[in-house]
């Protein structure tokens, strides 16, 4: 065995400081906005005859670094782990003592993560991501990458779901981790070669550069663009800027926002007040397409930061996506362990004809004791592939559900989905109609208290009878986007308002099942189904009873007929 | 399930996948479902009774206290307040009687369904090979009705599934039984996937065929 990676405690390498303090000034922000700020906010607003400048500001600031930094030191020297044979143990804590016992066959997956300090110094960030239960996660900051690479193997070796690892037909070759330049290593090889009673790969031991599996997408700078204009927050700025522009009449449009303005750029006001109204629109202009292009540019940033350079493999039941650019970030994520599919298209991919993927693993503990809560879904363990078109997203599809479900669809444009029933439209514009009257009528019951006369409730009575023909419309083009597909081994929903969205997952996977009438649909003999997954669960609503009860029954039986894990 | 087709070849651990006639599939309208417990009812309603005690001596003191200023402005407001409070707790009081006989569940060799709803209705079902682990908890008040709630929890349900008025023996044995069957399905899985790498993802089936028509299990057949 490599001797970085002996069955001793050891110590991370002090580099690992660095993200001790990062950590450490994490929990402090968070308890600040959450705790300090009302109370600092206080202290200014009682003590308004002494200003607080910096020079009393600076040693208050001086002395939390401080804290910081001794709070990580102590962190790091208490910080321990120990690679064992079958798992990975860590100890931690000074004051709190923390034992962590991370059995490699519970690991849902490993991400890696290298941030630019990393990169420099040329270790990495290792998170044994074990389904979802929050206490348990282990992450061991700056390890070097031989570390990675035996985790990585151990856990590939002894992970749940062995079975699965026979290689997709294709490739030929074992799975062989390594990474770059760094020769891989023989004893996590021996390892998983025991374990998996498979022979250890012979042929492709000479590679030198990383044998991750196939490429299968690889994203350029032009799709960081498309990512950057895809983003939401652009779409929000940009549409307030359109309303904006709707809007703008010189005269009257400009005086309440010169106003507004006056206040705090007086000088510039005056000046801009000074202009003709010709100029005024230009100037407008000017600063409305200033701060569209800021939103650009700051949104294809966050883009090139996060998901420069994406590359996805695949290799057997292993995909491994990797992006950043300051921060790289990889993602691992077995196969078996994937639940659901969702491809999800907005208006501005719609254009690109592109979509984006989201692979989401079971969100809750996984072994028969079980009795943790079920943690939040880390965005970081969710395979993600931020832009891909249609023909792509279908062979991931193929490839992560392999020879079940390979066919169902996945694209929100395909032929194969079924409308539901038009008494949706019905049931949902009701829905959308009560909720927005029971807005209103909070809404009016505040005016009351606040002593407007009952009068007040007239034009409201008239806008909300008057929002009818608006709620139908949009409940009709929720009706449109919706609908569903399913074949012997799976099932597609989809939905959306202006984009649209498509779950799919394989029957084999559902947790449980729910059929569901309200009283129009028993009118109309119609039912809602529900199957939940370890992941969320997935609706099929408003289709004919008969049918929503032969699904749950044939869902049933392919989740009991079958002894194959689900995870 | 695996009832409707019990293909025997005769060769210990032959993999066999027969066809599934989708109408030969149990389903769950001929089933009989076993009833909550009769006191179940009863005690609802005892709780709800404390509970409208409760709100009602709230709502007084709010009302001597704060209200005053408020009904200056409002003259209906009291009156609207006492109208809701007054349906809620009747509502709550008489609910249950005609509720709680609409709730029902029946313990299958493979699943437990759980009926519930008056106007909207719901049947649940849960495989127990995909039951995490089970609860069974039970309130000073449930106690004293001889009653007590079993959980189910399937993964990714964050607060499981409840299922409230059972007897509290029933429970008890409902919950063996159903961990006995969690824990036969554990031993069943394990072996199957270190032995025999599932069958089911080599063989080519079931990708071109009709659903509607001609389905078949890719799964083993049961145990």
């Amino acid at each position: 065995m490599n001797p970085a990676v002996s069955g001793d405690w050891q110590r991370l390498s002090p580099f690992a400081i660095l993200s001790f303090v990062g950590l450490a000034v994490k929990i402090f922000a968070r308890g600040a906005v959450q705790g300090a700020l009302p109370v600092v906010a206080a202290i200014l607003l009682l003590r308004d005859d002494e200003p607080l400048g910096l020079g009393r500001l600076l040693p208050v600031i001086g002395g939390l670094l401080m804290l910081v930094a001794v709070i990580a030191v102590i962190q790091w020297a208490y910080f321990k782990f120990r690679i064992a044979e079958d798992r990975l143990l860590i100890r931690k804590g000074f004051i709190k003592k923390t034992s962590l016992d991370l059995p490699y066959e519970r690991v849902q997956g490993i991400n890696v993560e290298r941030s630019l300090v990393d990169r420099i110094i040329g270790l990495v960030s290792v998170t044994l991501d074990t389904a979802g239960s929050v206490q348990a996660e282990g992450k061991l900051p700056s390890v070097t990458t031989e570390v990675a690479d035996h985790l990585r193997a151990s856990v590939a070796a002894l992970g749940p779901g062995l079975a699965y690892a026979l290689p997709e037909g294709g490739t030929g070759e074992a799975w062989a981790p390594g990474a770059e330049g760094a020769p891989s290593d023989a004893g996590a090889d021996a390892v998983a070669a025991a374990r998996a009673g498979t022979s250890a790969p012979a042929g492709p031991r000479l590679a030198t550069r990383p044998h991750w599996g196939r490429v299968l997408l690889k994203l350029g700078p032009a799709d960081m663009v498309r990512i950057g204009l895809a983003n939401r927050n652009f779409i929000f700025v940009a549409a307030m800027v359109g309303i904006l522009t709707d809007l703008v009449q010189p005269g009257d449009f400009l005086d309440p926002l010169l106003e507004a303005l006056a206040a705090g750029v007086d000088s510039a006001a005056g000046a801009f007040s000074g202009l003709g109204a010709l100029a005024q629109l230009v100037v407008v202009v000017v600063l409305v397409g200033g701060a569209l292009a800021a939103a650009l540019i700051l949104t294809v940033t966050a883009a090139f930061l996060r998901h420069h350079a994406f590359t996805l493999w695949h290799d057997g039941r292993t995909f491994r996506s990797r992006a950043g650019l300051l921060t790289q970030r990889e993602v691992v994520v077995e196969a078996p362990k994937i639940q659901q599919l969702t491809v999800s298209q907005d208006l501005v991919l719609r254009w690109f004809g592109r979509f984006r993927l989201r692979a989401l693993p079971a969100a809750a503990v996984v072994g028969q004791q079980g009795g943790q809560n079920p943690g939040g879904l880390d965005v970081a363990d969710v395979l993600d592939v931020p832009l891909l078109d249609g023909r792509r997203a279908e062979e991931v599809r193929a490839r992560v559900f392999r020879r079940e479900a390979r066919e169902i669809a996945v694209l929100p444009r395909d032929g194969a989905f079924r409308r539901v029933s038009p008494h949706y439209i019905r049931a949902l514009a009701l829905r959308i109609w009560l909720t927005v009257g029971l807005v209103l009528a909070g809404i009016f019951l505040q005016l009351l208290l606040s002593g407007v006369s009952t009068a007040a409730g007239v034009p409201m009575l008239i806008g909300w009878l008057a929002s009818i023909p608006v709620v139908v419309l949009v409940a009709w083009q929720l009706w449109r986007r919706r609908g569903y597909t399913h074949d012997d081994n799976g099932l597609a929903s989809r939905g959306g308002f202006i984009g649209s969205k498509v779950d799919a997952f394989p029957l084999r996977k559902a947790q449980s099942a729910i059929v569901k009438r309200s009283p129009l649909q028993r009118r109309k003999g119609l039912a809602t189904l529900q199957v939940h997954l370890a992941c969320g669960k997935v609706t099929v609503p408003y289709i004919e009873h008969k049918a929503a009860r032969r699904l749950r029954d044939y869902i049933l039986y392919r989740v009991e007929a079958t002894r194959r894990r689900w995870h | 399930m695996a009832d409707s087709t019990p293909v025997d070849t005769g060769v210990p651990g032959m993999f066999v996948n027969p066809v599934v006639p989708l109408d030969s599939l149990p389903g769950t309208e001929s089933l009989e479902w076993t009833p909550l417990h009769p006191r179940f009812a009863r005690r609802l309603q005892v709780g709800a009774l404390i509970r409208a005690v409760l709100i009602v001596g709230a709502w007084t003191a709010f009302h001597l206290r704060v209200l005053p200023f408020i009904a200056e402005r409002l003259p209906w407001l009291p009156v609207f307040a006492w109208a809701i409070i007054g349906a809620f707790c009747l509502w709550s009081l008489l609910w249950p009687a005609v509720a709680v006989p609409r709730r029902g569940y029946v313990v299958r060799d493979k699943d437990l369904l759980y009926k519930s709803g008056v106007l909207w209705r719901s049947v649940k079902a849960f495989p127990f090979n995909r039951v995490q682990h089970t609860k069974l908890d039970s309130t000073p008040l449930d106690r004293r009705f001889g009653l007590a709630s079993l959980s189910v929890f399937p993964a990714g349900a964050g607060a499981g599934h409840r299922i409230r008025g059972l007897g509290q023996e029933t429970a008890e044995r409902l919950r063996v039984y159903i961990s006995e069957r969690i824990e036969a399905d554990g031993d069943a899985e394990s072996n199957d996937t270190d032995a025999a790498p599932a069958p089911a993802e080599d063989s080519e089936v079931n990708s071109e065929t009709n659903w509607e028509t001609n389905s078949e299990g890719a799964g083993d057949s049961g145990q």
